[in-house]
């Protein structure tokens, strides 16, 4: 189901009130609803990927629990490796298969001895990269002694497939958002306000900006040996916006949502395109998957400690897993790639960590330095972004060869932008910008607005969703 | 717990009452001041899809008013003849685009898919009358309900923007037949079913019915299409000819659809381009819309 459908809509008041004054006096009832209310949510796009998630989740209760029982190093270790492979097993089927088929086929091919292996015709199950890492998290964190195992199934189930952040996260960890399924929740009229505003936030970036922003993306990146260096800038800079919006997007509803049921998520993207460098920039984009990768992989790897060569190799290893984590194609590992030698020279030069504040923090506007600073970080951010969209490397490099010409300082020669749009994304960076010490754009404390003065801000978002909003368009991250 | 649920259904009711009282205001004030008025010289009106939109060029056949448009199916032929008709007395014959692809199956989606009533709704919501929307509704309620606040804008640009925004002759220098010959899927368009696709029938009848009561005119044109096309869609012929023949007697019947062999006439497999459009245009003119080049007796 997505968020952005009538179906949703009327799924999302169903489930609270029920959830609210039905399921309310019980806590396993009320975990289990949560559990039917997800799978629903989940079986709506397709219900035969259900025995996925409850295969997975079975497993690593199960595993979490032998492993909680047992004092033996290896037999824990054994099980760690046995929870690993099923997980990332089936990530490895669904969603990495047939690319690395066709990379060994070319790569025969290349040297002379073509080979033909066969496909498997199968769909990638919606969510699957983020519901494997969650659950991942959890075995990891028995494993090494820093979760109890849960002995109440009905509670893991529920948190391995909470529908409001199932399918595009945040990433939850285990420590975080499982203890919440274990203790009653309090409905709370601040945190539920706040919530609507975000989700209402989240509306307005995906519908408004995101899916506006895709028409014209397609339209360039599909045609883009018909354009000028200024205008595969601008498709850049306006998938930088489509991308920003479909997932942070995703992730405001998703939290938002969450706080409706009295569960507090994780806090996802903190206006990322206002950072001073690419080290910033990573800790302000998809922090659930930044810090998922930091804890489970980077820091074991022995994250900055060691030797410069160890060092270097643990941010290609970590910006590669990532950009792999994202699809399975050579253009997301690039991308990867791309970001590890940005982030690279700050490590080396000890000044990853010089920008950890908030930019112009306690002022109205930005210094020119830090104006530079971001403007620099989000050019590279956007050539990095080429490669991202790209259908594949080749078409990526020929795209920014067409950018980097001299036509890049003319006009754009794209006529079909509707300048409207162009006003909503100022409009959003205005907004984010003055609330960027906030949780969300729309995070507001009451008292200080009148109440028709906040109704006439929120129906006004309301009717530019509805009239300005282009409809139904799937999340981006969904496919990952 | 009371509180919130109060506001959010107060919040709820104002968007909803807000946004229906938008397009009703829209939708009048569109409809008021729309300038429906066409050259009292001109008294036939064509209407129909992309076919007539790339083949009829109403320069050249000066009595002739084209609104056609890609990808507009009988609903809103009818709503633009019924509007237009209405308003413009003069108007006393109706050149309908009558084609063997109309007959293929997918075209039920013309009515009721997602994509089309997106597109199409908000451009024509000022035509329509409170059954119009009704039909549509049933038809597809959540892609209706979805994307009736988007007609608000619409309706007032159609307004600003006139005519040209509800269809035109459009000439076509596109260079797309080779393209379009290497994705063409014959099975696509061949109607296995033997039966006119749901909807379009209500409404290519309607229009009928509309001219019939108002002493119009109506002749069903089948523009020119790709020789290779044509042969394969003559699998549609006998639905084609047998829909007009039994529901639409009083109709007349022009089929064009072999009148070019030769490549360099076509923007693409279905559509001419301007060269084709000027002498297909300049030989109706000549012929005045008496004869016909194939016959459903061929």
């Amino acid at each position: 189901m997505l968020f952005n459908s009538i179906d949703f809509v009327i799924f999302l008041p169903i489930v609270f009130l029920l959830y609210w004054f039905v399921t309310n006096r019980n806590l396993k009832f009320q975990n289990l609803f949560l559990l039917i209310a997800s799978y629903v949510f989940y079986g709506w796009w397709d219900w035969r990927f259900l025995t996925l998630i409850a295969f997975s989740s079975l497993i690593d209760f199960s595993i979490g629990n032998v492993m909680g029982k047992s004092h033996s190093k290896l037999k824990r270790r054994i099980l760690l490796i046995l929870s690993l492979c099923v997980n990332l097993g089936l990530l490895g089927v669904f969603k990495y298969y047939n690319f690395f088929v066709e990379s060994f086929e070319q790569a025969f091919t290349f040297f002379g001895n073509p080979i033909h292996a066969n496909r498997l015709n199968i769909i990638l199950p919606v969510g699957i990269s983020f519901y494997t890492f969650q659950t991942l998290s959890y075995t990891i964190d028995v494993y090494r002694n820093k979760l109890e195992p849960t002995k109440d199934i009905i509670s893991f189930f529920a948190f391995v497939s909470f529908f409001p952040q199932l399918v595009a996260g945040p990433i939850e960890r285990a420590s975080n958002l499982l203890p919440q399924f274990s203790i009653k929740r309090v409905f709370n009229y601040e945190k539920a306000s706040d919530g609507m505003r975000q989700i209402l936030w989240g509306f307005f970036k995906k519908i408004v900006i995101a899916d506006n922003c895709a028409v014209y993306v397609n339209d360039i990146f599909d045609n883009y040996h018909d354009f000028n260096g200024s205008t595969l800038l601008l498709g850049g800079i306006l998938f930088a916006f489509q991308i920003y919006c479909d997932f942070s997007g995703y992730s405001d509803i998703a939290i938002g949502v969450s706080r409706l049921f009295g569960f507090n998520l994780m806090k996802n993207f903190a206006f990322p395109y206002f950072s001073r460098d690419i080290a910033e920039f990573w800790r302000r984009w998809h922090i659930s998957l930044s810090t998922w990768f930091r804890d489970y992989l980077y820091i074991p790897l022995g994250g900055s400690k060691g030797s410069t060569l160890k060092k270097i190799r643990n941010i290609f290893i970590i910006f590669l897993v990532s950009g792999f984590w994202h699809g399975a194609n050579w253009t997301f590992i690039v991308w990867g790639f791309l970001n590890a030698l940005y982030f690279l020279p700050l490590m080396l030069l000890h000044k990853n960590r010089i920008n950890t504040n908030t930019v112009a923090e306690g002022r109205l506007f930005a210094n020119a330095k830090e104006l530079s600073q971001m403007g620099i970080t989000f050019f590279i951010t956007v050539v990095a972004w080429v490669f991202f969209r790209a259908e594949n490397v080749s078409a990526a490099f020929s795209y920014l060869s067409r950018l980097f010409t001299k036509s890049l300082f003319g006009l754009p020669d794209y006529m079909g932008i509707n300048i409207m749009y162009l006003g909503f994304i100022a409009a959003l960076i205005v907004v984010e910008w003055l609330q960027r010490e906030k949780e969300h754009g729309l995070e507001i404390n009451p008292s200080k607005f009148s109440k028709p003065l906040r109704w006439s801000m929120y129906l006004m978002i309301i009717l530019v969703i509805l009239v300005f909003g282009n409809s139904q368009q799937e999340f981006i991250y969904f496919q990952f | 717990m009371k509180k919130f649920i109060k506001n959010s259904i107060k919040i709820f009711g104002i968007t909803v009452v807000t946004v229906v009282s938008l397009v009703l205001i829209t939708h009048f004030v569109a409809r008021h001041f729309f300038d429906f008025t066409i050259d009292q010289n001109k008294n036939m009106l064509v209407v129909g899809s992309s076919h007539l939109e790339y083949a009829f060029d109403d320069d050249i056949v000066p009595q002739a008013f084209n609104v056609s448009q890609s990808g507009s199916g009988y609903f809103y032929s009818y709503l633009k003849v019924r509007e237009i008709a209405n308003r413009n007395k003069q108007i006393d014959t109706v050149i309908l685009g009558y084609s063997y692809e109309d007959f293929s199956e997918y075209r039920v989606n013309w009515f009721s898919a997602d994509d089309k009533i997106k597109f199409k709704m908000r451009d024509h919501f000022f035509l329509f009358t409170f059954n119009d929307y009704i039909d549509l509704l049933k038809s597809n309620p959540k892609s209706v309900i979805t994307h009736t606040p988007q007609v608000i804008v619409h309706s007032l640009k159609i307004m600003l923007k006139g005519y040209p925004y509800l269809g035109c002759y459009i000439k076509s220098d596109r260079d797309k037949l080779k393209e379009s010959l290497n994705k063409y899927d014959p099975n696509y368009y061949i109607n296995k079913r033997n039966k006119a696709p749901k909807y379009q029938d209500k409404y290519l009848l309607k229009i009928y019915d509309y001219c019939q009561d108002n002493n119009i005119k109506l002749i069903l044109l089948n523009a020119p299409i790709h020789p290779k096309m044509d042969k394969d869609l003559q699998a549609n012929k006998k639905l084609y000819c047998d829909f007009a023949s039994e529901f639409m007697p009083n109709a007349t019947l022009i089929n064009y659809s072999n009148y070019f062999d030769d490549d360099s006439y076509f923007g693409d497999i279905s559509h001419l381009n301007s060269k084709g459009a000027q002498i297909f245009s300049s030989h109706l003119k000549e012929v005045r819309f008496l004869s016909s080049l194939v016959k459903c007796s061929d």
